[in-house]
């Protein structure tokens, strides 16, 4: 039992790995595919979080949402070019219920811009909900609930 | 030199350049000193300033913290249901009485963490311990005036659901001070009764006037964001209005919503280079109207000087809270809200129309991103910023394409900062 839980959270443990690698690699067209068509996904505040406050930086309720959101970050948004790097720890398992599984991580993004030092733009916490597909998982629910009070300057990146 | 030796132009470094509000002069988003004059003048002086929702302060013994440029405030209610705003700052050594962002003061007293000094909801100084002493300590003086010592007051009043706070006595009422803008102010905060939705925070490295100038200038709205003409959300063919009101201390800007205006193709579209770029949205209900909820099909945005831009964006609604930080820092706290009998059809709505605004705006991102991007250049260089788009004057403007509410600002500031 205990190995078995061990693995869900090592099989976990690779698909944030992978979901990570795809996004710092700027590779926006497959992102989306780690979501369910019917996907909620925020990037919400600890302030709003914690208060059950729905209001969110980011809100997409469904892939179509997702894939604006790409859309408008490769092909519409005037901003700053710059590189942005993400570092996912402390992966967990907090449910498991058939396929369906709670899970959560902490995760820093930090952004290099050309002319000057590279910054922490934000650190927290995913709130996720995943459902098994094949050898792998889509992400149903995704709640990245940053713990820095306010946005520094702006939020392009997904994370 | 004095401050006001300086500003006076005195110093012909702070002088205003001869063409008048044609031209912006960038020490204004440089100078500490500017920037504590401003202070002074506005958030300090005879204006009021945006604190808080009603609705954040449910019972006797809520409250909320607020800002005032750089000052902490305490909003809290009373067992009268009274609202106070008052200093986030003890009598006895400047101790921030709070560090929460909201809450409840448990028996509806506010106890200074550092001595435990205890102040009632409204400020006066109630109770400190050892106040007579005990047990041999003196305790304080027999000449101490607990009534000398409550926390700083400010004027607060309440319309429409928000609060609102000023430190002078003699600032004109509220509704003298919106002005004529005031229908647009009753148009959404109407009696019903709100609820909040949510903060989005953001700190941003540049002069808060470039966030304010920046919701002066209807120029930009089209060709800096590609999202609003695209979508047809405004147009500079469209039916547009840029209003200063109250002298120019306030801008209201309304605008008519015609789904069928993004396809049109004119002269006028053709100046805008952002349509040329080719691109589909998968899902249209972030940019499409959910419901005209004021029976007039338009979006509206007000901004009441010194401290907010009321913004409604199809179902969208915020209050943009500008907090000067530094001369060269500001935050930008946005504030959603909705009606409190809202449905869930309704607050979705007003959270999908939100991906439009705020820190990761479709559209509100690209405006701080590019006004962060202004310090290091007016840090760098003496320069003069050409405001002649639409000619030179300050009267409303019925189109997109014109700066003369931005003059109209600068006429109204110049003569508030003696400038």
């Amino acid at each position: 039992m205990l190995a078995e839980a061990k693995s869900l959270e090592q099989q976990i443990r690779d698909f944030y790995e992978e979901y990570t690698i795809c996004l710092d690699d700027a590779d926006y067209d497959r992102w989306s595919s780690y979501f369910t068509d019917d996907a909620e996904y925020k990037i919400i505040s600890r302030e709003n979080f914690d208060r059950g406050l729905p209001m969110a930086s980011m809100s997409c309720e469904g892939i179509g949402m997702i894939k604006d959101r790409v859309t408008a970050l490769v092909k519409v948004l005037v901003y700053e070019p710059r590189y942005w790097r993400r570092y996912v720890s402390s992966v967990r398992v907090k449910a498991c219920d058939g396929n369906v599984i709670k899970s959560g991580a902490n995760f820093l993004l930090y952004e290099s811009m050309l002319d000057r030092e590279p910054q922490l733009n934000m650190l927290g916490q995913y709130h996720d909900t995943l459902v098994r597909d094949g050898d792998s998982f889509r992400i149903k629910e995704r709640f990245a609930v940053y713990d820095n009070h306010r946005i520094l300057t702006t939020l392009f990146a997904p994370v | 030199m004095t401050l006001q030796e300086r500003i006076r132009g005195d110093d012909i470094e702070l002088k205003w350049p001869e063409e008048g509000p044609t031209r912006i002069p960038s020490w204004i988003y440089t100078s500490e000193e500017i920037f504590r004059r401003e202070l002074e003048v506005f958030h300090y002086g005879k204006s009021w300033n945006y604190v808080g929702l009603e609705c954040e302060l449910p019972e006797a013994g809520s409250f909320k913290r607020a800002w005032i440029g750089p000052r902490s405030v305490i909003v809290t209610r009373d067992e009268n249901g009274e609202i106070h705003t008052v200093e986030n700052r003890c009598a006895h050594r400047d101790s921030q009485m709070t560090w929460k962002e909201c809450g409840k003061f448990e028996d509806g007293m506010i106890v200074c963490p550092y001595h435990n000094w205890t102040y009632a909801m409204d400020g006066s100084l109630k109770s400190m311990p050892f106040f007579r002493g005990a047990a041999g300590n003196p305790g304080m003086p027999k000449d101490f005036d607990k009534k000398q010592h409550g926390l700083v007051k400010l004027r607060t009043t309440v319309r429409g659901g928000v609060i609102w706070a000023t430190y002078q006595e003699d600032t004109p009422s509220f509704e003298d001070f919106v002005g004529e803008g005031l229908p647009w102010y009753d148009r959404l905060f109407n009696g019903r009764k709100l609820k909040l939705l949510g903060f989005c925070r953001q700190i941003v490295p540049c002069n808060w006037k470039f966030y304010s100038d920046n919701t002066h200038d209807g120029y930009h709205a089209a060709l800096l964001h590609t999202f609003i003409p695209k979508f047809g959300l405004w147009r500079p063919d469209g039916d547009y209005h840029q209003v200063p009101t109250a002298d120019g201390r306030h801008i209201v800007y309304h605008m008519k919503y015609d789904s069928g205006l993004q396809h049109t193709r004119n002269e006028v579209t053709d100046e805008l280079r952002v349509l040329k770029s080719e691109y589909e949205l998968e899902d249209r209900r972030i940019v499409n109207q959910h419901s005209d909820e004021f029976g007039d099909s338009t979006n509206t945005a007000f901004q009441v000087f010194p401290s907010t831009v009321i913004q409604q964006f199809h179902s969208s609604f915020s209050i943009r809270h500008m907090i000067p930080k530094s001369a060269t820092t500001h935050e930008l706290s946005w504030n959603f809200f909705g009606y409190e009998d809202d449905d869930e059809e309704q607050i979705k709505a007003r959270i999908r129309h939100s991906n439009l605004v705020g820190p990761s705006g479709f559209i509100s991102a690209e405006d701080t991103e590019i006004i962060a991007q202004l310090q290091p250049n007016v840090n760098e260089y003496d320069s003069r910023h050409v405001i002649e788009m639409g000619g030179k004057g300050t009267e409303a403007a019925h189109t997109m394409i014109s700066e003369s509410a931005i003059r109209a600002f600068y006429s109204f500031y110049r003569k508030e900062m003696n400038l």
